[in-house]
């Protein structure tokens, strides 16, 4: 299948920021148009991209990629050292495919929710856009150079669009963000270049050893070089651990961070509180798919031996970010602060999801993953209407909006509804996977003991708790407002907001009501995710 | 049959349907929302006309490779009956209710979409699809309670009731989980006994507790007062008929997974809070508490009726206990309205101001008068079939067991029918007889057909002769043609059983008349308030205890734990990159004096030494220095040509 409709999709929104160039920074309008025009042709070829994907390709892991693309990119010979090959290497799967697809319409809603900026527009939509770039960069690479390329890639645009365009303690914030990403990033290219280093083919003609980033290399276990120290039957050890281990942690701990995991979470919350609304639902609906992605495709799909040894403890990561994060959600009195800590304590489902193996888990993180995606950009959209209108979102500043605002409390309804996990609507579905999967493993081969999933329920309750208390305090009770100066502008909803808000909460409900729309195309690759992955299991 | 796809499939969507319409169309929003009902109970009564003894099914794949499906038989097709009958005399009398409120077209959506989740709940034959209803009658009661938001008081209770019902509802959802790991494919109409194991033990206290919740049984039974914030039609709907009965009906669904052992405690559980909640309700000054009470005490009757066994009468007194509760409320209902337009207080369901209403609201007070007989459970009414039914369901459960204390039942449950008697004769009396006790003089009202229609057949529904023509003994044909069962208790003390239970229900009347009715109650103050029946009629402070004590402390665990973040993570990454800082200005200060500090040494050395040398050579030394260069440049050259 030679197509370069990946390119396209990847490329797009870069070509946009190009075409900003020349324009000058006094014709926002047009600066929006063309932004909107770009990322609107990027969501068409993505929605073209589902309707051509078979959702039965392939029958093993490492051939299930479709619309595949390889050039060669970098080529070098290094003598002694074998020949450095870098490829520019995409193609996508059951797995990244929706992820793609959110991202392009994540990017549209951003730009549109950015209508009403005002300063410095051009350099603000080209960053915006070379951000989309980047991302959606990252769910299609299949070069791990290319991959890091686009992961650090990220870093840039972000931290200049929470530091130039943020709250008042935006420097403080971004720089936190870059650093706790960075650390991350580090870690991840020393694993990657350890890699590189253990993975290669003997060219039979020259008898060179041609090492490549490729990852699909990677997750193959012959294309490993014997005695390399990455290698299945490595003996090396660092402080006592295997170096495979040791590796897979590295690239856990890089990519958790991204997710995040409690402890290093601590960027998470002070980076949205900082950012600008459209960049907030950036973060929370995309960035953290990153790392959960790079877990899926990186960190298990090439040490799967590693992953299953230490499966336990990451669920146990995970039941941990979901309890952590919501106590701490309860206790916020900043709207958008308790919703960041409610990002974190569903991101912690993804985790048990994985630590389980089963498919149900797996399919269930993934799904959990796009379901969080469709809702916390919601949830932070509504935050960002409170914000347009009063430049505060104190919770106890609030009361009874429910009578002054009918059809954004109406909004507000689902969406937290959505995020406590109300069935019928899209946040039910993943967590329902994620713990049939925690409970059939427990059942089955004890893997995961049975409390995993309990306490993981007992999360549940306590997302229900805030956001039940949340609703009594800004949106039920008599109407009133803190300044006596909000009071004009406490309008409803706008045309413009409810353009962002209709496809997101459409979303939310055929997501919850017909999960299968997703499911079907996603179940193949995560059941040959999991035939990978879990290949060890079975001989164990 | 795909008629019967159509039919269910119609019965399911049409309340939902009718809500939207009804919000779409706001100033007929209350007929149209009662037409599409009436459509939903004429369909359920056809369908439950031609209905077989067979299972109908329909199954589909939510997930891949996960199947779930609805399933109808006969028993569920009566409830479903019932749900719509009562559904939509609720929509009617809510006509006559809510006829001065602005937002009426929310009311009906809501109710509509109330309606259609409890029809689900029945329908479905998969326990995730039946959690899935479960969650969304709960979601649909929060939005009902919360209906009247702008006070924040009905806003609170509305949250207290979705989070008690929230904790037992995950509880029964770990349960489900647990028996979906376990292997089971979770067919509700497949389901069989558990293995005897840890396990199956753990799910089955998670499924009752789930039971417990949803039915507001002893602990969880504090919500259900705070439900009653609602509008009144939704307490008769929600707080009586029908979300509350889903725990009874889940036991009868699930009742062969639970071992004998928890269903004994399931008995236990029921009869406790059957007992406590007629006491809390003798205790009660306020109407609809009286009810609401009740109504736990009733439920309480129904779990301890499946947990002996005598499931069909526990079903046949959910049936019964619908029509006569539910009258009941609507018949406060219609008390509440009629003060509050006559004579505006603050309290309008307080019982000690009321008295008198007798000829004001003749019709209310006689389809009053005949569902309280069915509560108290006298001969020629519906209650006094199923109730009698339980006890002595339960008394042969008693004398069957090898444990004395078994006999503490039934005795406690003979009890329970004169404290029921007691209350119900209190409020009798208190609401209707004597004089109006409160400020002003009443007029009568014109009556509404909306709100005596609804009342008037609840109370035809409560009387016995539909269900059994002999008042006292004989075939119960209804409850043979519904769940094919037929009551086969037998003894010598059937009669004197059935004697003493009529004999304390009329003892509880007398006790209340003697109370209440002999003086005529002229005076509020003369209501006794003495220490234990506050402590008694505040819910014996159950409520208090959670809300006092366990909430606080939850919150205070939320706020502890948001300090990890604030006082340890954070500082200690700051402190690590303070401490980065603080080793780069060493290294900056080791640049600075040690490097460069060599450096300059240097170039002061030099400095040092270069001015001995110009002592040497006080002039021209550049032009020394330069003729030496070339003449060592011509050297060079000289050599590399020479060699």
């Amino acid at each position: 299948m030679s197509s370069y409709i990946l390119s396209l999709i990847i490329w797009m929104p870069l070509l946009g920021a190009f075409t900003l160039l020349f324009f000058n920074e006094r014709q926002t309008s047009g600066i929006k148009i063309v932004a909107l025009i770009f990322s609107l042709i990027q969501l068409l070829f993505s929605i073209g991209l589902v309707w051509r994907f078979d959702p039965n390709y392939g029958d093993h892991l490492l051939t299930s990629f479709q619309f595949v693309e390889k050039f060669s990119w970098i080529s070098m010979s290094l003598g002694s050292f074998g020949s450095f090959n870098i490829d520019y290497h995409l193609g996508v799967d059951g797995m990244s495919l929706w992820l793609v697809v959110l991202s392009s319409l994540i990017t549209v809603l951003g730009v549109l929710a950015s209508w009403k900026l005002k300063q410095q527009v051009r350099s603000y939509f080209m960053l915006y856009l070379l951000l989309s770039t980047s991302i959606v960069g990252c769910f299609l690479a299949l070069d791990f150079f290319l991959f890091y390329l686009f992961f650090e890639l990220v870093l840039l645009p972000m931290f200049f669009l929470i530091g130039l365009w943020g709250g008042p303690r935006r420097s403080y914030a971004s720089i936190k963000f870059f650093i706790y990403t960075l650390v991350g990033s580090l870690l991840i290219l020393v694993v990657m270049i350890a890699l590189y280093l253990s993975v290669g083919v003997l060219d039979p003609t020259s008898e060179m050893m041609i090492h490549s980033f490729n990852l699909l290399h990677m997750m193959d276990s012959n294309y490993f070089i014997e005695g390399s120290s990455l290698a299945k039957d490595s003996v090396l050890t660092f402080m006592g651990m295997p170096l495979r281990a040791v590796a897979f942690l590295a690239l856990f701990l890089g990519f958790a961070i991204k997710l995040p995991i409690v402890p290093f979470h601590t960027w998470l919350p002070d980076a949205h509180v900082e950012a600008a609304t459209p960049i907030s639902v950036i973060l929370a609906a995309l960035l953290l798919k990153l790392g959960g992605y790079g877990l899926y495709r990186i960190a298990f799909s090439i040490f799967p031996d590693a992953a299953l040894h230490f499966g336990y403890y990451i669920a146990i990561f995970g039941v941990l970010a979901i309890i952590y994060g919501g106590l701490n959600a309860m206790a916020q009195n900043d709207l958008k602060r308790m919703i960041a800590y409610s990002s974190i304590s569903h991101m912690g489902f993804v985790l048990i999801g994985l630590g389980s193996f089963t498919v149900e888990g797996a399919a269930g993180g993934m799904f959990q993953m796009i379901a969080h995606g469709f809702i916390s950009a919601a949830l932070f959209l509504i935050v960002g209407v409170l914000y347009d209108r009063t430049q505060n979102r104190k919770i106890e500043n609030f009361s009874g909006l429910a009578t002054k605002l009918p059809g954004y409390s109406f909004v507000v309804m689902i969406v937290f509804f959505a995020s406590l996990g109300l069935p019928g609507l899209a946040g039910f579905v993943g967590e329902l996977l994620v713990l049939m999967g925690a409970f059939n493993v427990s059942a089955v081969d004890g893997m995961l003991p049975n409390w995993i999933g309990i306490v993981a329920v007992m999360g549940l309750l306590i997302t229900a708790a805030y956001y039940l208390w949340t609703i009594q305090r800004m949106f039920l009770g008599k109407y009133w407002v803190r300044e006596h100066s909000w009071e004009p502008k406490m309008k409803d909803l706008e045309i413009r907001e409810w353009l962002i808000f209709t496809p997101l909460i459409l979303g939310i409900v055929v997501l919850g009501m017909y999960p299968k729309i997703i499911l079907n195309t996603m179940n193949h690759s995560i059941e040959l995710f999991i035939a990978h992955v879990g290949d060890l299991k079975i001989k164990l | 049959m795909i008629m019967e796809d159509y039919l269910l499939a119609l019965i399911l969507l049409l309340p939902l349907l009718g809500g939207i319409m009804a919000y779409t169309i706001p100033s007929k929003s209350g007929i149209i929302a009662s037409i599409f009902l009436s459509l939903t109970t004429i369909l359920a009564g056809y369908y439950l006309s031609f209905v077989q003894g067979t299972l109908w099914m329909f199954q589909f794949e939510w997930l891949p490779g996960f199947v779930m499906g609805f399933a109808v038989d006969r028993s569920s097709a009566v409830l479903i009956l019932l749900v719509s009958l009562i559904s939509f005399l609720v929509h009617l009398f809510s006509i006559f209710y809510l006829s001065e409120d602005v937002h009426k077209d929310r009311y009906y959506l809501k109710l509509g979409f109330f309606t259609f989740s409890m029809l689900g709940l029945l329908m479905s034959d998969h326990l995730i699809l039946l959690f899935i209803f479960w969650e969304l009658v709960g979601f649909s009661s929060y939005l009902l309670i919360i209906f009247w938001f702008q006070d924040v008081k009905n806003a609170i209770a509305g949250r207290i009731a979705f989070m008690t019902n929230r904790i037992a509802d995950l509880i029964l959802f770990m349960g489900l989980l647990m028996l979906l790991g376990s292997g089971n494919d979770g067919f509700i109409s497949s389901l069989g006994p558990l293995p005897e194991n840890d396990s199956s033990t753990a799910i089955g206290i998670c499924l009752l507790i789930g039971v417990l919740g949803k039915s507001a049984q002893f602990p969880f039974f504090t919500w259900l007062p705070h439900a009653m914030v609602g509008p009144t039609p939704i307490s008769a709907l929600i707080h009586a008929a029908t979300m509350v009965a889903a725990g009874v009906y889940l036991l009868f669904r699930l009742f062969i997974v639970f071992d004998p052992y928890l269903l004994d405690w399931i008995a236990s559980l029921g009869i406790i809070t059957a007992f406590l909640g007629a006491l809390i309700a003798a205790c009660q000054t306020d109407m609809k508490a009286v009810l609401a009470y009740s109504t736990i005490s009733q439920l309480g009757y129904m779990v301890m009726g499946m947990g002996v066994g005598a499931y069909d009468m526990a079903l046949f007194h959910l049936w019964t206990h619908a029509f006569f509760k539910a009258g009941l409320f609507l018949c406060a209902g219609s008390v509440i309205h009629y003060l509050s337009i006559q004579d505006p207080t603050t309290a309008p369901q307080d019982m000690r101001r009321m008295g008198g209403l007798k000829s004001y609201l003749p019709i209310t007070f006689w389809s009053y008068l005949v569902c309280m007989m069915a509560l108290v459970g006298l001969p020629f009414f519906s209650g006094f079939l199923s109730k009698e039914g339980i006890i002595l369901g339960v008394f042969s459960w008693a004398m069957q067991s090898e444990n004395g204390l078994a006999f503490a039942l039934p005795i406690t449950a003979l009890g329970i029918s004169f404290l029921t008697a007691y209350y119900m004769g209190k409020q009798l009396l208190l609401v209707f007889f004597g004089s109006y006790r409160g400020e002003k003089s009443l007029k009568m009202l014109q009556k509404s057909w909306t709100e005596i229609l609804p009342i008037s057949v609840l109370a035809i529904l409560s009387l016995g002769v539909f269900y059994r023509i002999h008042p006292l003994g004989g075939d119960l044909n209804f409850l043979e043609y519904w769940l094919g069962t037929q009551p086969k208790v037998e003894g010598s003390w059937v009669t004197p059983m059935i004697g003493s239970s009529i004999l304390l229900v009329l003892l509880g009347l007398g006790f209340s008349y003697w109370t209440y009715g002999r003086q005529g109650m002229r005076k509020m103050k003369s209501f006794n308030s003495s220490r234990l029946s506050i402590f008694v009629q505040n819910g014996f402070y159950l409520d208090k205890f959670y809300m006092g004590i366990l909430v606080p402390s939850f919150d205070w665990l939320a706020f502890k734990t948001s300090k990890v973040d604030t006082v340890l993570i954070n500082p200690f990454f700051n402190k690590i990159s303070v401490s980065i800082v603080v080793l780069s200005k060493v290294t900056d200060l080791f640049d600075r004096l040690i490097v460069d500090g060599l450096i300059s040494l240097i170039k002061s050395v030099v400095q040092i030494l270069g001015s001995m040398f110009t002592k040497f050579h006080p002039a021209r030394v550049q032009i020394h220095f330069v003729s030496a260069i070339i003449g060592l440049v011509i050297i060079l050259v000289w050599l590399k040509f020479a060699l």
